[in-house]
């Protein structure tokens, strides 16, 4: 009984530092609702993934738009 | 990310699922899907048509008759783990299931889908046999029933000839003074073997009357170590006996040299899990 | 391919959907469905934040098709809490620390929402065996096992 007394003493006369918190974030990820980047969703939105030069150094000479503008045709 | 597209059927019947693969041109069979579905999603694997077989009554279930265990090709590997026909008869088969993967795959993956797909890494080939199983194939031209010894001959490549379903796996029921050892190396919970092996032996007193040894990824499909048996069959198990069964299970392997190791390694690994697996056979067959 | 209807119960309520058959579970239920608990974490099938219980099993839906589901009693993490607060699993994580950033938690809850419905009262070693499918890079998965331990006495306690 005592520990705990003592120890409820000595939190509450430091203002907290050291004593444990509970977090606050855990109620959303805890119910699925965490809003994580691929979570958010806004009309109209658009996706966009990143083409990488397949060589280390190297001159551009063109960029071929078509068969990726021919994929937005599809659906 | 995802696979590209295909037509689906749910097959009523295993006729139902032949009269589809042959009907339509590269169809595949969708079992557990946890071999077929991670290979469609990353473009290794594509089919324009789909035969999910998981509605099919007749491929699911584990009986027993007299000396014989028949396993429904469906049945997935968290049933094999909870049977109670394979507690008291076939207990290998239950040792290898819990070391595949993880639950959740446990719950979808089939012995079936294991048995026919033909990737080295699958545990159940080994299993097959050591236990001498008996594998039963349903076709457009009829059924089979073939050893599984001989059944895998490659990589993804068996003796399953085109539109044929594996529809069930027979066993036979463990005697009196048998005794089955398992032991399976891998990098992490859930991993492919870098070497497992599968032992069943017969005894007579302290001499090894007949033994099977299995050998899971350790050569482009699951094979036995024959060379290894010939040095125990007949004879009592000691140090120097089991030193040279080691060298004979290295000189059978042929291991993919992938992240999981070498060929040297991997080879050595083989000959540990096999010499664990004698041990533990031996001992339970006493028991 | 044709898209096809596919009716299944999520969370106690019924759903229809039109997916094309090559659809996975795991985007109907982020795309079609907005529950985006379940997470993508992979492409290998291996790491489980997708976990969901179908049909009373743990099952990554990122490997199941959505026409597998058709007929289906599906529960994910937006089901677990009810109208009188959070179920005793989702509390056990909170009060034990078996989060940080949060994302492999819905696998985590609903993989052992099952286990322990599989296995009520298990040791440490059948904890980690049983929630070997789901992954975690942040907690080192201690407070995880505590938290399922926590659930278990309290769930039979309920």
């Amino acid at each position: 009984m005592d520990k705990v007394t003592d120890k409820q003493k000595r939190e509450d006369s430091l203002n907290g530092v050291g004593c444990s918190r509970k977090r606050k974030e855990d109620a959303r990820f805890i119910q699925g609702k965490g809003n994580y980047t691929d979570d958010i969703k806004m009309p109209g939105m658009l996706f966009a993934d990143m083409v990488r030069s397949p060589y280390a150094h190297a001159r551009i000479i063109s960029i071929n738009k078509e068969k990726a503008l021919a994929l937005l045709q599809q659906q | 990310m995802i696979p590209s597209g295909f037509e689906y059927h749910k097959a009523t019947s295993i006729a139902d699922a032949i009269a589809k693969l042959r009907d339509n041109e590269d169809a595949k069979l969708l079992a557990g899907g946890h071999s077929l579905l991670p290979m469609m999603k990353l473009r290794f694997a594509e089919t324009p048509y789909l035969v999910d077989i998981n509605g099919i009554e007749e491929l699911k279930g584990i009986r027993i008759d007299g000396d014989t265990i028949t396993i429904g090709a469906m049945t997935t590997e968290s049933e094999l783990i909870n049977s109670d026909i394979l507690q008291q008869h076939c207990p290998l088969l239950i040792d290898a299931a819990k070391l595949v993967a993880d639950p959740q795959v446990r719950n979808k993956g089939t012995i079936g889908g294991d048995v026919a797909h033909g990737d080295p890494g699958n545990d159940h080939p080994a299993v097959m046999l050591a236990l001498d199983a008996q594998l039963v194939i349903h076709g457009p031209d009829g059924e089979r029933t073939i050893p599984a010894n001989g059944f895998f001959l490659g990589t993804y490549w068996t003796t399953l000839e085109e539109h044929e379903i594996l529809v069930a796996i027979k066993i036979p029921a463990l005697k009196l003074g048998t005794g089955h050892g398992y032991s399976k190396l891998k990098r992490k919970t859930g991993d492919y073997a870098v070497a497992g092996s599968p032992v069943v032996v017969e005894m007579d007193g302290d001499i090894v009357r007949d033994i099977r040894i299995g050998l899971t990824n350790v050569a482009p499909m699951a094979i036995r170590a024959e060379a290894a048996e010939d040095l125990i069959r007949g004879k009592q198990v000691d140090q120097a006996l089991l030193k040279a069964v080691e060298k004979a299970v290295i000189a059978v392997c042929d291991p993919a040299v992938d992240l999981r190791g070498d060929e040297e390694y991997k080879s050595h690994m083989a000959a540990i899990m096999a010499r664990r697996s004698i041990i533990q056979a031996i001992e339970n067959a006493k028991g | 391919m044709a898209k096809q209807a596919v009716s299944f119960t999520l969370n106690g309520k019924a759903v229809d959907v039109l997916v094309e058959p090559r659809e996975l579970l795991i985007h109907t239920l982020r795309e079609n469905l907005n529950h985006t608990g379940a997470h993508i974490g992979c492409e290998t099938s291996h790491c489980g934040v997708c976990t969901v219980d179908v049909d009373g099993q743990s099952v990554k839906s990122c490997t199941l098709l959505t026409v597998q589901a058709a007929g289906s009693d599906v529960k994910s993490v937006e089901g677990l809490a009810s109208a009188d607060g959070l179920h005793v699993i989702q509390q056990a994580f909170v009060d034990e620390h078996g989060l940080q950033c949060g994302f492999c938690t819905p696998g985590m809850l609903m993989r052992a929402y099952r286990f322990l419905q599989e296995n009520p009262d298990p040791s440490d070693e059948e904890i980690r065996w049983g929630m070997s499918g789901n992954l975690c890079r942040c907690t080192g998965y201690q407070n995880i096992i505590e938290a399922v331990k926590t659930a278990a006495k309290n769930l039979q306690q309920a």
